[in-house]
C-alpha cells in the first residue's frame, strides 16, 4: 500500500509525463500485448455480464429481456430475508463453514508439514498421489461412496460396528441430524486434503535450506524446525488462503450437500445454496435467485475486506 | 533483436485473441448454416388450392425442446422415415435443445415450421399469445376438415381466445375410450407371492389395517431370509396409503381439497408410524431413493411395496417363483373407497405449427396422418409389415427380423425401424389395446396388476392444472412447501408417539401458512374451477359426482 502511494506521488516528479508514458508503453509492448487478451477476456466474460445483476431488482421475464422487465425494487431481497426458513439455512451455512474453517483449513497445512518431513521420496510421492486422487472424483460418486460406507443396512462401517459389538444396532449415520455437519466436514476434508496441500508443499519447497541448516546447528529438533522455520516461512501463503476461505464463508459446496441430503437431515443440511436452487432456480425464478446471489456476494466482499484488514494489522500479510 | 521480440509478443497475442474469439465465430457459423439450409428448401411446390394428395417432396423444420432427442431424417435406411416420406412427401429436419434454446428461438421471432414443447413449459403461453403459431382449429377448418381432434384435448388446451394451438402426445381422451380401455396407475400395493405362500398369507389379508399389520408381522417374526438377506416387511409411501384411505380432493361445494391436510392423510401417517414403531417399516424407508429400494427388491430383500415403477423383473429372472402380485389395497377407518392416482392424462408434449410456415396445409395433414391409430403403432414399433403385424386376435406381433435385430443391438433396430423415435403426436390407447400377447409369467402378472388397480383410478384431468407455472411467486411458494413437507413427513412417520404425529401435523399447517399457503391454495382452487368449467363438469371427485 505504502509503495503504491509513493509511486503515485513520484510520478509527476519525473517530468516528461506524456511522452514517458508512451515510451514506456512502447518499450513494454511485448509484455503488454500478453496482458491485453487477459484483460479483454475479463471484461467480456466477467464485467459485461454483470449488467445482468439488474434482474435482481426486476421481475425478470425471459421474453421481455433484462431491460424491459418491470422493476420490483427490493421485493426479492425482502422475500428471502423474511422467509421463515431464512434463519435455519443461514445457521446451517455458517455452522458448516465455520466447522470447515476450524477443522478443514488447518488440515492440509498439517498434512503438508508432515509430508515434508518424510525422508523416503518414493513413499512421499505415493502418499501425495493417493491423497490427490479423491479430488478428481466427482461429488456425486464420492458422496455415493460415503453413503454406501455409512449405510445402516449393508455399509461396511456398520458391519464392523455390529460385528465388533461396539453397538448392537447399526447406526443410521445419514439419518441422524446431529452427525450431519461433522460427516460433511469430514468428507470434504477427506476429498480435499491432498489437493489443498499442494500449494503449501510448493511454499515449503521454497523455504531456504540454509535456515534449516542453521536451526539444526543451533540444536533445533524436527518439531522445533517445523514450528520456528517452516511455519513462519509459509505464513504469507497461509494468511492469503485464510482470507480466501473467510470470504467464501457463505458458499457451501453445492453438490456434496445435494448428494447427502435426505428428509431426515434436511433441518441441518439445507444451506443457502441448496435452498435457493430448490425454490429459485428450479422454479425458474431467476430474479429471486439473482437477488440472493447478489446479497451473498456483498457479504463475501465485506468479509474479504474485513479479513484482509485484520490480517494486515495483525500479521502484516495481506492480499492488497 | 528488439524488433523480433516485439513481433513474437504480438504474434502470441494475436493467437490468443484468435482462440478467444473462436467460440463466437463457430456459433455464428452454425446460425448462418441453419439459415442457408432453410432458404434452400424448394419453394412454391405447395400452391394453395392443390389436391389434398399433394405428395411433392418438401422439407420442413421441427424443433423439439427435449435435450436428449436426436433424429436424423434418413428415408433411405430408416423404414419409418421412408414410409412417412413416401406417403406424405415430407422430410423433417429435426433440431432439439433445452428450454433456454427454445426461449432464444422465440425471442428471435424466426421459429421452425413445427415446435414441440412440454405442455407445462412457460414458453407455451408466450407462443400462443405471440401470433407465432397458428390456431390448429383454424388450420383444420381450412385445410383438413377430416382431422378429428378429441374434444377433451381441444377443451383442455383451449386458450382464453377460444382457439387451441397444440396437439398433445400421450393424451388420454376419455371420449375415445372403448370398453376395456383403462388408464393405468403407478400406485398400488404389491407383495411377494412366494413368501405369502410360505407363511400362509392371503391377498385379502391386506384389505384391512389389522390384516396388513399381522401379515407384515408374520414376515418379521418368521425372520424370513432370502439369499442371505433378511426380508424387510414393507416400503410404503405415505401419499399412496393416504389415497387408499380415501383422502378426497374436492369438498361438497366443489372446492379443491389439499389431500395432505385431510384426516385420512393424518390416519395414513399414524398407520405408517405404527408400522415403523413395530419394526415393520425401517427407518431408511425415509432416506433411500427409488433406485436403492429397487436394488433391495432385486436382491429379494423386500416383502411389500407401493411404488409400481419399482421393477422386479431381475428378481424373477433369477427365481421364477419370486413374483410380486397385487394385494389389498388396504382401506381406512372411514371405510371409504380406495383410490390410486392414474398417470397424467393430459399428455406430455404439445406440437405447434408456425403461422408463417410455407406449408400449413401439408403440415396439418402430416399431424393428422401421424396421430392416426395405426401411425401411433408404427411410430412405437416401426412400420407395419416390417416390424410388426396383427396376430389372429388383433394384437401386435413383432416380426422375427425385428426381434432378432433388437435383441442383438437395440440402437441398430432403432436406426432401421425407427421404433420409438417420433412420438410427438402419439396416442397410447391403440397401443394399449393391441399390446402383444405376453408369453412370460412376470409380464402376465404385471398386466394383471395394471388391470386390477385401473379400477381404483379416477378422472384426474381437472386436477392436472393446479401445479403453478415456473417463474411465478406461487411456484416459489409451492417449492418451499414441498421442501417443508418432505421433512415433516419423515418426522411424522418416524415419530416416537402418536401424540407427536398430531403435533407435527398441526405444526406443519402453521408453518405453511407462514410460507404463503393461502395464496398458493387460492391459485390452485382457481385453476381447478377453471379446468372444471372448460371440461363442462360441476364436480370432479367421484364421490361428489354420484350425488
Amino acid at each position: 500500500m505504502e509503495r503504491t502511494l509513493e509511486a503515485r506521488h513520484s510520478a509527476p516528479a519525473s517530468g516528461t509525463e506524456g511522452s514517458g508514458r508512451r515510451s514506456r508503453w512502447k518499450s513494454q509492448f511485448a509484455l503488454q500485448s500478453m496482458v491485453w487478451p487477459g484483460l479483454l477476456f475479463l471484461i467480456v466474460f466477467s464485467y459485461v455480464p454483470m449488467y445482468g445483476i439488474l434482474i435482481a431488482f426486476k421481475n425478470f421475464d425471459l421474453f421481455l429481456g433484462v431491460m424491459d422487465s418491470p422493476w420490483a425494487g427490493f421485493s426479492h431481497f425482502r422475500e428471502f430475508l423474511t422467509d421463515p426458513n431464512f434463519m435455519n439455512v443461514l445457521r446451517n451455512t455458517l455452522a458448516m463453514n465455520l466447522l470447515a474453517l476450524f477443522l478443514g483449513f488447518p488440515a492440509p497445512i498439517l498434512f503438508a508439514l508432515l509430508l515434508n518431513e518424510l525422508t523416503g521420496v518414493r513413499f512421499k510421492r505415493f502418499v501425495q498421489t493417493i491423497s490427490y486422487l479423491p479430488h478428481f472424483v466427482s461429488w456425486v460418486i464420492f458422496g455415493g461412496l460415503i453413503l454406501t460406507v455409512l449405510s445402516p443396512s449393508n455399509g461396511i462401517l456398520n458391519l464392523l460396528i455390529v460385528k465388533l459389538h461396539i453397538s448392537d444396532e447399526p447406526i443410521n449415520f445419514m439419518g441422524n441430524p446431529d452427525l450431519f455437519w461433522i460427516i460433511m466436514v469430514g468428507a470434504e476434508m477427506l476429498k480435499g486434503i491432498g489437493w489443498g496441500a499442494i500449494i503449501y508443499i510448493a511454499a515449503i519447497s521454497g523455504v531456504d535450506p540454509e535456515l534449516h541448516e542453521a536451526a539444526t546447528i543451533d540444536g533445533a529438533g524436527r518439531f522445533q524446525r517445523m514450528r520456528y522455520v517452516t511455519v513462519p516461512s509459509i505464513m504469507g501463503t497461509i494468511v492469503i488462503m485464510l482470507i480466501f476461505a473467510v470470504s467464501s464463508i457463505l458458499n457451501t459446496g453445492f453438490e456434496q450437500i445435494m448428494v447427502m441430503q435426505n428428509p431426515l437431515n434436511l433441518d441441518v443440511s439445507e444451506t443457502i445454496d441448496t435452498y435457493v436452487y430448490k425454490v429459485g432456480l428450479q422454479q425458474m425464478r431467476y430474479s429471486y435467485s439473482t437477488a440472493v446471489g447478489l446479497a451473498k456476494s456483498l457479504v463475501a466482499l465485506v468479509l474479504l475486506f474485513g479479513a484482509n484488514y485484520v490480517s494486515r494489522k495483525l500479521t502484516n500479510n495481506s492480499l492488497f | 533483436m528488439q524488433f523480433s521480440k516485439k513481433w513474437i509478443g504480438a504474434t502470441m497475442a494475436a493467437v490468443l485473441m484468435g482462440g478467444l474469439l473462436a467460440g463466437c465465430s463457430s456459433g455464428n457459423e452454425n446460425a448462418s448454416n441453419a439459415k442457408s439450409s432453410e432458404s434452400a428448401v424448394p419453394s412454391g411446390t405447395a400452391a394453395p388450392g392443390e389436391k389434398p394428395e399433394d405428395k411433392s417432396p418438401i422439407k420442413i423444420t421441427w424443433f423439439v425442446d427435449q435435450d436428449y432427442y436426436k433424429k436424423n431424417w434418413d428415408p433411405e435406411n430408416n423404414l419409418l422415415d421412408k414410409m412417412i416420406t413416401d406417403e406424405t412427401g415430407i422430410s423433417i429436419d429435426f433440431t432439439s435443445g433445452n428450454s433456454d434454446k427454445l426461449s432464444a428461438i422465440i425471442a428471435s421471432g424466426d421459429i421452425p415450421d413445427v415446435i414441440t414443447l412440454d405442455k407445462g413449459s412457460p414458453q407455451r403461453g408466450v407462443l400462443e399469445k405471440s401470433g407465432l403459431v397458428s390456431p390448429l382449429d383454424e388450420l383444420i377448418k381450412q385445410h383438413d376438415p377430416d382431422f378429428q381432434v378429441p374434444k377433451s384435448m381441444q377443451d383442455w388446451f383451449r386458450n382464453p381466445d377460444g382457439h387451441f394451438y397444440g396437439f398433445a402426445s400421450f393424451f388420454w381422451a376419455k371420449e375415445s375410450f372403448q370398453p376395456g380401455d383403462r388408464i393405468r396407475s403407478n400406485q398400488g400395493l404389491y407383495a411377494r407371492q412366494d413368501i405369502m405362500d410360505q407363511l400362509g398369507i392371503k391377498a385379502e389379508d391386506f384389505n384391512t389395517k389389522e390384516g396388513l399389520v399381522s401379515a407384515l408381522r408374520k414376515v418379521k417374526d418368521s425372520g424370513t431370509k432370502y439369499n442371505g438377506f433378511t426380508v424387510t416387511p414393507a416400503y410404503f409411501e405415505s401419499w399412496i396409503i393416504g389415497n387408499f384411505f380415501g383422502a378426497p380432493r374436492e369438498d361438497s361445494q366443489g372446492n379443491l381439497i389439499d389431500r395432505e391436510r385431510t384426516p385420512e392423510m393424518l390416519e395414513a401417517y399414524k398407520f405408517l408410524n405404527r408400522l415403523y414403531r413395530e419394526g415393520l417399516m425401517p427407518e431408511d424407508s425415509q432416506t433411500l431413493d427409488k433406485n436403492q429400494i429397487q436394488e433391495k427388491v432385486t436382491n429379494g430383500a423386500v416383502f411389500a411395496f407401493t411404488n409400481r415403477t419399482i421393477d422386479w423383473s431381475a428378481l424373477y429372472q433369477a427365481d421364477p417363483k419370486a413374483v410380486f402380485v397385487h394385494v389389498g389395497p388396504v382401506a381406512g377407518d372411514s371405510g371409504s373407497k380406495q383410490y390410486v392416482d392414474p398417470v397424467s392424462s393430459s399428455g406430455w408434449t404439445l406440437s405447434m405449427i408456425n403461422s408463417k410456415t410455407k406449408y400449413p396445409d401439408r403440415i396439418i395433414k402430416l399431424f393428422n396422418y401421424l396421430s392416426t391409430e395405426e401411425m401411433s403403432l408404427n411410430v412405437n414399433y416401426g412400420p407395419k409389415g416390417a416390424a410388426w403385424n396383427y396376430d389372429e386376435n388383433g394384437k401386435v406381433k413383432l416380426t422375427d427380423e425385428f426381434n432378432t435385430l433388437n435383441a442383438e443391438d437395440a440402437n441398430k433396430a432403432k436406426l432401421k425401424y425407427g421404433n420409438g423415435t417420433l412420438q410427438w403426436l402419439i396416442n397410447w390407447l391403440p397401443i394399449q389395446r393391441t399390446t402383444p400377447a405376453t408369453s412370460t409369467e412376470d409380464a402376465r402378472i404385471k398386466e394383471e396388476s395394471t388391470i386390477y388397480f385401473a379400477d381404483f383410478t379416477y378422472d384426474m384431468l381437472p386436477f392436472e392444472s393446479i401445479t403453478p407455472l415456473g417463474g411465478t411467486e406461487e411456484g416459489g411458494i409451492n417449492a418451499k412447501i414441498e421442501e417443508q413437507r418432505k421433512k415433516q413427513r419423515a418426522k411424522m412417520i418416524l415419530a416416537k408417539s402418536e401424540a407427536d404425529i398430531e403435533k407435527f401435523f398441526n405444526e406443519e399447517i402453521q408453518r405453511e401458512e407462514k410460507l404463503g399457503y393461502q395464496k398458493l391454495y387460492d391459485y390452485q382452487n382457481k385453476q381447478f374451477q377453471e379446468a372444471k368449467k372448460a371440461l363442462g363438469m360441476a364436480f370432479a371427485w367421484p364421490a361428489n359426482q354420484k350425488k
